[in-house]
Formats: C-alpha cells, sequence, structure tokens
C-alpha cells in the first residue's frame, strides 16, 4: 500500500518536474514555486532568508522554498572523522539554517560494507553520500536508484552542480550510463596534480655523497650504485651486510615492482598492476608483457634479486616490515609517496627522487601515471528512487555546490580554520589553530569537513601550493612530482566511464585469470629467472589467459564501442 | 488371500503397538519437547527463515529486483565456476589445505589433553593449559603479521635460528609455494591445539576413577590405561569430533588464506573461499557467490553423511 | 607400535612396570614442554611487542628482550573514552548472550542425547543441515528487521548464542556420560524428566558446561559481525568493534583506492595501527583469558559418574 503511494507521488512528482524542465528556458520565479510538488513545503514567499542568499537563486527558486522537509542521507563515516554526525559539521547547519531542509544522518563506519548491501536489499535512506555505492552495483541494481536524466530535473534544482560537472573533460558523459540514464551525481577534486605520478622511486643522497656517485642515470649506473650500497658499510655502524640496497614492498599500494618496466619503456596509467599490461600508443591498446622489453626488465630485476641487491621477500613484505626497514635507514633506494614514509623526518630529508633511468639503448623511460589523473568520484552521490522529495534533495545539494567558497565550506570546514582564500581569489591551506598530536590536519579536515566527498571541486577551484617550504609534505611531494612529469604517458583515456554489467562481468572473468597468471609469472621470473623456456611457455600461456581478448575489450572502451 | 490378510493384519498390529510405544514415549517424555522449543524456534528464525536466500544461487539476484523478482538463470552460475579455467587448480589447492590439516590437526588436541592429563601437579597443568590455550585470542592480521616477521629470510627469528644450527638462514617461507600447505597448516595447530584440547580435557574429566584402579590392579603401566581407559572413554568425542571436522572438507576459511596470499604462493594458496571472496563479495556478485557456496556446502554435506555413516559403524556413535 | 611393546612389557616384573611408567612419563613431559615453549615464545612476543617500538618489532630485531619501551599503543587504545562503553556492553552482551545460550544448549542438548526420544534423529538431521546451508546475509538482515531487532541490545544477546555445533557437544557428552540405567532406575523412584535433569544431569555434567560456557562466552567476547550489521548507535557497540575501528584504520585505507588521495591521513594511520595492533589484542582478550582458570576447575578427574554409581 505504502509502496504505491510512494509510486504514485513519483509519478507525479516526475511529471511536474518534466512539465518544470520543459518550462525551463522561460521560467520565472513564481512558475517554478507553483510547479514545486513538495507538499511539506511551507509557503516561501514572505521569508527574508530569500533575500540573504543570492546563490541559488539562478534557477528561480528560493532558497528555502524547500524549507519543512526532511531527507535521510546514510554517509560513510571516514576513520579520521572525531565527530558523532555530520548534522554537527558546520556547513550542514549552516545549510538546514539556510535551506530549512532537515537531513537525518546515518553513519556507516568503515567495514560495515554488509550493512550497505542490507540497506540496498530492503531499507533504502533518500540517499548515500561518499561513494559508498560502488559502480557496478549500480549497473546492476539501476532501478534502485533515480534517474536524474530526465529533462529539466537538474537544470531546475541543481544548476550549479550540473554546471561543474558540464566543465569536466567529458562532461555529462561521465555519469551517464549506456541507456542514457544518470544515477549518481560527482564528488571529490576534478584532479590532484600530486596523484598524477603514483609511486616515485627515491634513493639515499648521504650515500651517494658518501661514495661520490652521482644519481644513476642508466641501468648499469644503478645496477653499480646497488653494488656499491651492498658491499660498504653505508650507515656507518661498522656492520657492511646490513644494508638493503633496494627495498620494494609489493604490499605497498604505490611501490609494485611491475613498475619498475617504466625504464624499459612501459608505464601503467596508474598504481595497479594490471594497468601496465596495455599501454595507450596513438589512441591504439598495445600489448606489453610480451615483449622483449618486458623480458629485459625481468631480467634485470632477477639479476639484482640473484645479487642481494632487492630485498629477497619483496613479494610477501607486509607494510608494517617495510615501515620498520625504513625508520631503521638501512635502504638505499625504495618506492615512495614521499621520503615521508621512513617516518623520521630528518632520516627523510637524505632521500631525493630517482627518475626512471634508461635501460635500453632507444627507448625513453616512462613513468607510470597520469597527467591530470581523474580523481572525482562519478558515483560519489546517488539518490534512491524510493526518495519522496528528490528536488529538495537536489536543491540542498546545489546549495552546497553553488559557489567555490560554498564548496570549500564543506569540504573542509569554516572559511579561516583550515582554508582562506588569498588577495588573488585563489583557495589555499593553512594549518589549523587546534592541531595536536592526536588531532591531526586530516582530522580536521574530515571532523569539521566532508573532505574527499565533498561536492566537486573543477581543476582552477584547487588550492594553490606553497613550495616555499619544500619539505612540507605537500610541497615535498608536488616538487618530487615536477622532476618525472614530462616522462608520464601523455595518451590518456578516462577511467571513469561506465559499461553495462554484462561488458562489465565479461572483463572480470578474464582479468581475474589474468592477474593470477601474470602477477605469478612476473614474481616467478624475478626470483627465478626468465629461460627461453619459461618465456616461450610465457607467450603461449598469454593465449590461455585470453589476454588478447582483454585487450581488445579495453580496445573498445576506449573507443567507447562496447556492447 | 486369507494369509496375506492376515500378513497385513499382523503387520498393521505390529504397527499399532510400535505407535502406541511411540505414542507412550512421547507422553512420557513430553517435557523433553518443551525443553526442545527455545533451540528449534531460534533455530527456525535464525536459520530456516533465511534459506529462501538461497535460490538466488539459481537467479540472476539484483537488490533492485530482490530474492522473488530476479530472473532464473538455471546452473549458469555453476557453470560459470566449473569453467573458470583455474577451476581445478583451486580444488585441488582446497584440498590440499583441507585435508592436511584435518590430518594433522586433529590428533594434536587429542595427544595434548592425554599428555596434560597425566601431569600430576596442578599449577603446572593449569600454566600449560591457559598457555597452549592463549594463541585463539590472537586475530588471524596479526598472526598472519608475526609469521611474517619470525619467517622473514635472514631477519627473522627462525632463520636466525637455522643459520645457528648450520642453515643458510635465507629460507623464504613465505614466499616459496611449496611451503604454503606447510605454513598454513602447522600455524593452524599452533593457534588451535590448545583450543581444541579443551572438550577433550572436559571428556577426560568423565573418566572413571575405579577403571583406572581396577587397570593398576591387572598390572597395567601408564601407557596402557590411557590406551585403555582414558582413549576409550573419550572415543564418543572424539569420534564426534572427526565427523565434524571431515564435514569441512571444502570450507577453508578465507581470512588467514587471503592474508597469506602473495603473487609468488599464488598456484598453491588459491583456494574456494578467496576466489569467492575476490570474485563474489568483492563486486558483489551475490548469485555467483551463493552458487560456489551452495557447491561447497553441498560437497561437504555430503562427505558427512558418509563419514558418519563409517563411523556410526566403527564406534557406535554419530551425529544421528 | 606402542601396543607391542607394551604387550611384552606386561609379562615382565613389577619394576620394569615403572620403568615404563617412568619413560611415559618424560616423553610426555618433554612433549607438553615442547608445547608450552612453542605457544609461549610468540603469546610473549605478543605481551612485549604491545610495549615496543613497532620498528623493533617488525625488523626482528627484538628476539628476547623489549626493545624501545613505549606506551604509545596503549595510550591510543585507550584515548577515545568509548572503549570504557564498549567494555561495558561487551561484557553485558557476554554474560546475558552466555546464560541464555547455556541454557538453551543444554536443554535442548540433553533432550536430543535421550534414546528415547521419538523424532530426535530427524531433529538433528535438521539442526546439522543448518550448519552447512544457510541463506545468506541479506534474508538474515531482513527477518532480523522483521522482528524489529535492528538496533537493539536484545538483538546483540540473542543472535549468535545458540550454534548446532555446541548442542552436538552436549548432546554427544550426555549421551556417553550419562548412562540409559540411571534415568530408568530414577524413574523407579518417582523422578520426571524435569527433576532429573536438574537433580541428576545438570550436577554429572558440570566439565561439559563450564566447556560450553566458555566457547559462547568467547565467540560473544569476540564478535563483532552481528554489531557491525545490525547496530547504528555507537552506544551499542561492543568493544571489539571499537578496536575493530581502529585497526582496521590503517590497514583498510592501504586498499581503499579512495583515500589515496589523502596520503597523509594515510600515512598517519598506518603509523598508528602499526603501533596499536599488539596493545589492542591485550586490551581485548586479557580479560577473556581471566574466565579460563575458573572454568579448569571443572576438569577434575574423577568428580562424574563414578560419584554416583557408588
Amino acid at each position: 500500500m505504502k509502496k504505491r503511494i510512494a509510486a504514485l507521488f513519483l509519478v507525479l512528482s516526475m511529471a511536474a518536474a518534466m512539465f518544470a524542465g520543459c518550462a525551463n528556458t522561460s521560467v520565472d520565479e513564481t512558475k517554478g514555486n507553483t510547479e514545486a510538488p513538495a507538499e511539506q513545503t511551507k509557503a516561501p514567499e514572505d521569508d527574508q532568508a530569500t533575500d540573504g542568499t543570492q546563490e541559488t537563486e539562478a534557477a528561480g527558486i528560493p532558497v528555502d522554498y524547500f524549507a519543512g522537509t526532511e531527507l535521510t542521507i546514510a554517509v560513510k563515516k571516514h576513520n579520521y572523522d572525531t565527530g558523532e554526525s555530520w548534522g554537527d559539521k558546520p556547513a550542514m547547519k549552516a545549510a538546514e539554517e539556510a535551506t530549512g531542509i532537515k537531513i537525518n544522518w546515518i553513519m556507516i563506519d568503515s567495514g560495515q560494507s554488509e550493512r550497505i548491501n542490507a540497506m540496498l536489499a530492503g531499507d533504502m535512506p533518500d540517499a548515500f553520500i561518499g561513494n559508498m555505492i560502488k559502480a557496478n552495483t549500480i549497473a546492476a541494481n539501476m532501478d534502485l536508484f533515480y534517474d536524474l536524466s530526465e529533462e529539466g530535473l537538474l537544470e531546475t534544482y541543481a544548476p550549479d552542480a550540473l554546471e561543474d560537472i558540464k566543465q569536466l573533460n567529458g562532461g555529462l558523459d561521465l555519469i551517464t550510463w549506456p541507456d542514457g540514464s544518470i544515477r549518481s551525481l560527482i564528488t571529490n577534486d576534478e584532479c590532484n596534480y600530486n596523484n598524477d605520478a603514483e609511486g616515485i622511486m627515491v634513493i639515499n643522497k648521504a650515500w651517494l655523497d658518501k661514495l661520490g656517485l652521482g644519481i644513476p642515470k642508466t641501468a648499469d649506473e644503478f645496477y653499480n650504485v646497488l653494488c656499491a650500497f651492498r658491499d660498504n658499510d653505508m650507515d656507518g655502524d661498522g656492520d657492511p651486510t646490513n644494508e638493503i640496497p633496494f627495498n620494494s614492498t609489493e604490499k605497498f599500494w604505490a611501490g609494485k615492482i611491475i613498475q619498475g618496466a617504466n625504464s624499459w619503456g612501459i608505464a601503467g596509467y596508474n598504481n595497479s598492476v594490471k594497468s601496465h599490461y596495455f599501454q595507450l600508443k596513438d589512441g591504439k591498446v598495445t600489448s606489453t608483457v610480451d615483449t622483449d622489453e618486458f623480458r629485459a626488465y625481468l631480467e634485470f630485476y632477477h639479476k639484482l634479486m640473484d645479487e642481494g641487491l632487492l630485498n629477497m621477500d619483496c613479494f610477501s613484505e607486509t607494510n608494517d616490515q617495510r615501515s620498520a626497514k625504513l625508520l631503521s635507514g638501512n635502504v638505499g633506494v625504495f618506492w615512495s609517496w614521499t621520503p615521508q614514509d621512513v617516518g623520521d623526518l630528518e632520516l627523510a630529508k637524505d632521500y631525493v627522487t630517482l627518475p626512471p633511468f634508461q635501460a635500453l639503448e632507444g627507448v625513453e623511460p616512462v613513468k607510470s601515471g597520469t597527467r591530470d589523473k581523474e580523481t572525482f568520484y562519478n558515483n560519489g552521490f546517488v539518490i534512491s528512487a524510493e526518495c519522496e522529495n528528490v528536488e529538495a534533495l537536489l536543491h540542498w545539494w546545489n546549495y552546497l555546490s553553488s559557489s567555490t567558497e560554498m564548496k570549500y565550506f564543506v569540504k573542509f570546514g569554516e572559511k579561516g580554520t583550515s582554508w582562506d582564500i588569498d588577495a588573488n581569489g585563489n583557495v589555499y591551506l593553512k594549518r589549523p589553530d587546534d592541531i595536536t598530536e592526536d588531532f591531526t590536519e586530516s582530522n580536521h579536515h574530515y571532523t569539521y569537513g566532508w573532505s574527499s566527498y565533498s561536492p566537486l571541486i573543477l581543476k582552477e577551484e584547487l588550492p594553490v601550493v606553497d613550495t616555499s617550504d619544500p619539505y612540507d609534505s605537500t610541497a615535498w611531494r608536488t616538487l618530487m612530482v615536477d622532476e618525472v612529469y614530462d616522462m608520464l604517458p601523455t595518451d590518456t583515456f578516462s577511467t571513469k566511464k561506465f559499461v553495462s554489467p554484462e561488458a562489465e562481468d565479461e572483463k572480470d572473468f578474464i582479468e581475474d585469470e589474468l592477474d593470477a597468471y601474470l602477477t605469478n609469472f612476473v614474481a616467478t621470473s624475478i626470483v627465478e629467472g626468465v629461460t627461453d623456456d619459461s618465456w616461450n611457455a610465457h607467450l603461449e600461456q598469454l593465449k590461455t589467459v585470453q589476454y588478447y581478448e582483454w585487450l581488445e575489450w579495453y580496445q573498445k572502451y576506449i573507443d567507447g564501442t562496447l556492447e | 488371500m486369507k494369509m496375506m490378510k492376515r500378513k497385513s493384519a499382523v503387520s498393521r498390529e505390529l504397527a499399532a503397538t510400535h505407535r502406541s510405544q511411540t505414542l507412550r514415549l512421547i507422553k512420557r517424555n513430553w517435557l523433553l519437547y518443551v525443553f526442545l522449543i527455545p533451540a528449534v524456534v531460534y533455530i527456525i528464525l535464525f536459520e530456516y527463515a533465511p534459506l529462501y536466500g538461497l535460490q538466488i544461487a539459481f537467479k540472476n539476484y539484483s537488490f533492485a529486483k530482490g530474492f522473488s523478482g530476479s530472473k532464473w538463470v538455471g546452473l549458469k552460475w555453476f557453470e560459470t565456476f566449473f569453467n573458470t579455467p583455474r577451476f581445478w587448480d583451486i580444488l585441488k589447492n582446497t584440498l590440499r589445505v583441507s585435508v592436511y590439516s584435518m590430518i594433522v590437526s586433529f590428533p594434536f588436541p587429542i595427544i595434548l589433553a592425554l599428555c596434560m592429563n597425566n601431569v600430576t601437579r596442578t599449577k603446572w597443568k593449569r600454566f600449560a593449559q591457559t598457555v597452549t590455550y592463549m594463541p585463539h585470542f590472537i586475530s588471524t592480521v596479526v598472526l598472519v603479521g608475526m609469521m611474517s616477521v619470525m619467517f622473514a629470510p635472514k631477519s627473522g627469528v627462525i632463520n636466525t635460528v637455522l643459520s645457528w644450527l648450520g642453515g643458510s638462514g635465507s629460507t623464504y617461507f613465505m614466499g616459496k609455494a611449496e611451503y604454503f600447505p606447510h605454513m598454513y597448516v602447522w600455524s593452524g595447530v599452533w593457534q588451535g591445539m590448545g583450543w581444541g584440547s579443551i572438550i577433550y580435557m572436559a571428556a577426560l574429566a568423565g573418566v572413571d576413577p575405579s577403571l583406572h584402579e581396577a587397570a593398576m590392579i591387572d598390572g597395567a603401566n601408564k601407557f596402557q590405561r590411557v590406551l585403555h581407559v582414558d582413549l576409550p572413554t573419550i572415543m564418543p568425542t572424539v569420534a564426534i569430533m572427526l565427523i565434524m571436522n571431515c564435514g569441512k572438507l571444502l570450507n577453508v576459511g578465507y581470512e588467514k588464506v587471503y592474508l597469506m596470499q602473495n603473487d609468488l604462493n599464488m598456484t598453491y594458496a588459491e583456494v574456494i573461499s578467496t576466489y569467492v571472496y575476490k570474485m563474489g563479495l568483492g563486486n558483489q556478485r551475490y548469485s555467483y557467490s551463493t552458487a560456489i557456496g551452495l557447491f561447497n556446502n553441498v560437497v561437504s554435506f555430503i562427505f558427512l553423511i558418509i563419514v558418519n555413516k563409517i563411523v556410526k559403524k566403527l564406534s557406535g556413535s554419530g551425529l544421528w | 607400535m606402542g601396543k607391542m611393546k607394551v604387550k611384552t612389557d606386561r609379562t615382565n616384573k613389577i619394576n620394569s612396570r615403572s620403568w615404563d611408567d617412568i619413560v611415559y612419563t618424560w616423553i610426555t613431559r618433554i612433549f607438553l614442554i615442547i608445547m608450552v615453549a612453542v605457544t609461549l615464545y610468540p603469546v610473549y612476543f605478543v605481551v612485549v611487542a604491545s610495549f615496543s617500538s613497532p620498528m623493533y618489532v617488525n625488523n626482528g630485531t627484538f628476539l628476547i628482550f623489549p626493545k624501545g619501551f613505549t606506551l604509545k599503543g596503549y595510550t591510543e587504545v585507550f584515548r577515545d573514552e568509548r572503549i570504557w562503553i564498549g567494555y561495558g556492553n561487551t561484557i553485558l552482551y557476554t554474560v546475558c548472550g552466555t546464560i541464555f545460550g547455556t541454557a538453551v544448549t543444554l536443554l535442548a542438548g540433553y533432550a536430543l542425547s535421550r534414546k528415547d526420544l521419538p523424532g530426535r534423529s530427524v531433529i538433528m538431521k535438521l539442526m546439522v543441515f543448518t550448519m552447512y546451508f544457510s541463506g545468506g546475509m541479506i534474508p538474515f538482515y531482513l527477518i532480523v528487521k522483521g522482528l524489529g531487532l535492528l538496533d537493539t541490545r536484545f538483538s546483540m544477546i540473542i543472535l549468535g548464542s545458540l550454534s548446532v555445533y555446541n548442542i552436538i557437544v552436549v548432546r554427544s557428552f550426555m549421551a556417553s556420560n550419562i548412562p540409559d540405567e540411571l534415568f530408568d532406575a530414577a524413574t523407579i523412584d518417582g523422578c520426571g524428566n524435569g527433576r532429573f535433569f536438574m537433580q541428576i544431569v545438570v550436577p554429572l555434567s558440570k566439565a561439559v558446561i563450564a566447556v560450553i560456557v566458555l566457547y559462547i562466552a568467547v565467540s560473544k567476547w569476540n564478535s563483532y559481525f552481528n554489531a557491525l550489521l545490525f547496530l547504528s548507535d555507537t552506544d551499542k557497540y561492543p568493544l571489539q568493534v571499537f578496536l575493530r575501528q581502529i585497526l582496521l584504520a590503517g590497514e583498510a585505507m592501504l586498499n581503499d583506492t579512495e583515500t589515496l588521495l589523502d596520503q597523509q591521513a594515510a600515512a598517519e594511520l598506518r603509523n598508528m595501527a602499526m603501533v596499536v595492533k599488539y596493545s589492542v589484542i591485550v586490551v581485548a582478550t586479557a580479560p577473556i583469558i581471566c574466565v579460563y582458570p575458573f572454568i579448569q576447575k571443572y576438569f577434575v578427574k574423577g568428580v562424574m559418574i563414578g560419584s554416583v554409581k557408588g
């Protein structure tokens, strides 16, 4: 019974929204008012708040038009959020005051993913924020989520948010499903320079100086440096055997050993291992793991391991072990985000960036990563199909997305605390006053704001980085990325396009086999070496695990011709 | 005709007396049914009622369509699983680990309990019990983390000790694929031995001291008494434990294996449960993971029934 | 093999028999000492690691003596006062759940142990069936929701308190330790099922009751899954959920692509998780380990049938 009423209501509201959409071009304020379907709405005209806020006036809907509406939103409570409820965040209070829309927050802790599934199965809130609903969940359950592609809906109720999405490279296509529907809105930063280059190799400059060596530029030089690290008592503790020339940790997300192939001209578009299995050259997907360069890479790394230059347990080492090794100061070379990974600032200053060295004559070294890597989430904000007041929800979302200042208010809390705007109108981050050892900057961001769950922030709105202190972690990272930026692949593609569940399944089942085989092949080859026999067997095996079909799939994905 | 009639009359009579006897027993033991009510209600509510969820193994389940609304796909998911190129490898790995661990980890708690039972100094006995039981509480994440540290080539305790004993000290225990089953099983023995022995300790408390006295008068030594007095007493418990252990044939828990996996040992370390975790649950393919789970459990359940029958024949006690 | 040796020995003289005993005693003793040593070291490692700098722990630098003493792991765990709420809740759920679970398990186990109970084999089969087949998480959630048990303390007490495994343990224990004649004799004395259970079965089954109490208490103490699924109110969270949050904070982040954007956060969490890992175990298990000695009391030899038969 209830469901039927809800359905009826839905149809009505959809009709109304459509009507509003048709009339959009010529819509004026009064018209918008009379059409909007919310029953709970108070009379909007006589409210002073209307005058006070300018941002949402664009579409002609007064900011408090939906005052009195109550909505339930499930959000992901980040581990760094020390607050009880999202309702306590200053931007949420401000939004409630301005729009009059009351939100009941359901906090989902990390580790409660089963809870999300249970909610999807029969306990839907009005919306989810925090990319809790994966793209493939949406794909398999389209009807659970409200289709926002209805004409005029976004234009009328979320014009600012829509405008931002249109600014992206790819625009509305990024949230449009193959069937033309739109089931989500975009959150977080469009891109983030620091993410472009993934894990970057660093080398102990203090040790190099001690030996009188320079930054290695070729494979031979690299090899010689490592040998010198191994054979000398670099840390000066009287024991020449405890140095680890090169420490790699497969379990460290940005330290995958496959990135070593960068020197042989093979780069992935992100830090995942499988992204290294193909390369995009002039729009064509080409194979990598069956090339001679790839074999040369494996042989070189085998040599490193065989001669004790690469830590033997790199494939099983835990992150804890990695951190402990780095902190002990015995490591010459490692993959890092910044050298601060070693956990000690003074020690970290010993390390400098080591860009991929050249290994073969005529093969330019490259660096895994993507220029302007997409860091937004196109599944960040989804609305339930059962939501009875989609318009109010969109209106509220639009309020939060209405200006750069507002977005940062939502993202990081009150202006002037952890962020501010400089004389040029640029946003910059600053260290909040309430930071203690137990309450870090990230705690601050997540407690007072949404941080990475915030409404879409475009590239030009990103905070400016102040590199005057090179040892500030953001500046440090930025300077490191600068050093390898030119080596990043120029041929890029969007990894966030939605595909149909069938196509996704097809790829996943191949990929599972392929990945299981290849990761094992790479590991075994590095530990035990490559012979002609094992290499030929490998080339055969690639066909069995449907490597070439997989490449084709990606070609189609990039061309947009997937069925 | 007559004969047949008489025969049927007799059998009817027999059935009748049987029925009346059953009725009499039911009447006499009505209270026992009352005893069963809470457990049965619980099991019906929380075990049987959700069983309708199993149908999704034969459907293409989605949240949006719900259990009844999702489309039937027959045996599609089972076929998908059996046609996976790695299917036989995964099955082999699962059986290797589970049979190995069944054989090794089953007797240890029994031996431990028998040994402890032999200890006369209460303080030492309690200490030994408490210590051996503690590893049960170490979480899997930490257990695997500790193994990684202790078995690390060169720096780990084990390799350090091995190098003192003249070994190379750089054996890669966590990486070599062939070592995986041993690492998995023996760490399991280590963790579960004390905990598993508790039930046998309790069973040993039921040993009749007069039997020991009688055996001593007969001139039996300690070991003989363990064999002929202690062991027979705990035999029913052993039998039940054996049956229940065998029933876990294909159910190798995913967490520990998953944490122990790495690129090198994958050829030995991919088992059904980790595959389900990655392919099914990780990507929210509920139908697929339910189908694999169902396959798993049907095989295990059949195996349980067989083992139960054999054990019942041999020892007289079974699950039913 | 041992048996053969024993058989030949049987004909020998008394002093050779005591020689056997000495050998046997020493073999068991050595076996026990090895087992204790093998289990004690890692347990010791956990405790010491919880006070040591994680660098030394993960480097393998410390073998026996703690290095780099720190209390950071503990201050981190107890930083959040909600942990005390967690302790309170866990104790409540464990105590109530154990009482409920033990009572129901004993009643059912006893009833099923009686060979003169018509239909017991069918009931057993139906129970064992549920050990293998379950409908999955979603139907379970929907049923709990349908019963109005979402976000209630009651659900935390009830759910997971009963397991067929425990019923089977009790049943087989009682079936082999409480002879049928005992009940027949008792009925002649005019003792019904209820009185027999209370006055004879329960006192005779102390050892298995102790085991069941331990099994249920430990599983309740360690459980978190139901809490994660059914509770939204943090005031009702058990200890394990809080501890899991602290623990997972660092670990999960590493695999969670979304947070990779926030490297600073990830690095901080990672360092924190490293310190906290071992202290969490100590904090979580110390109380429940203390329960064990109370249970051990009931494993004393010969309190059972012998005393009744006499």
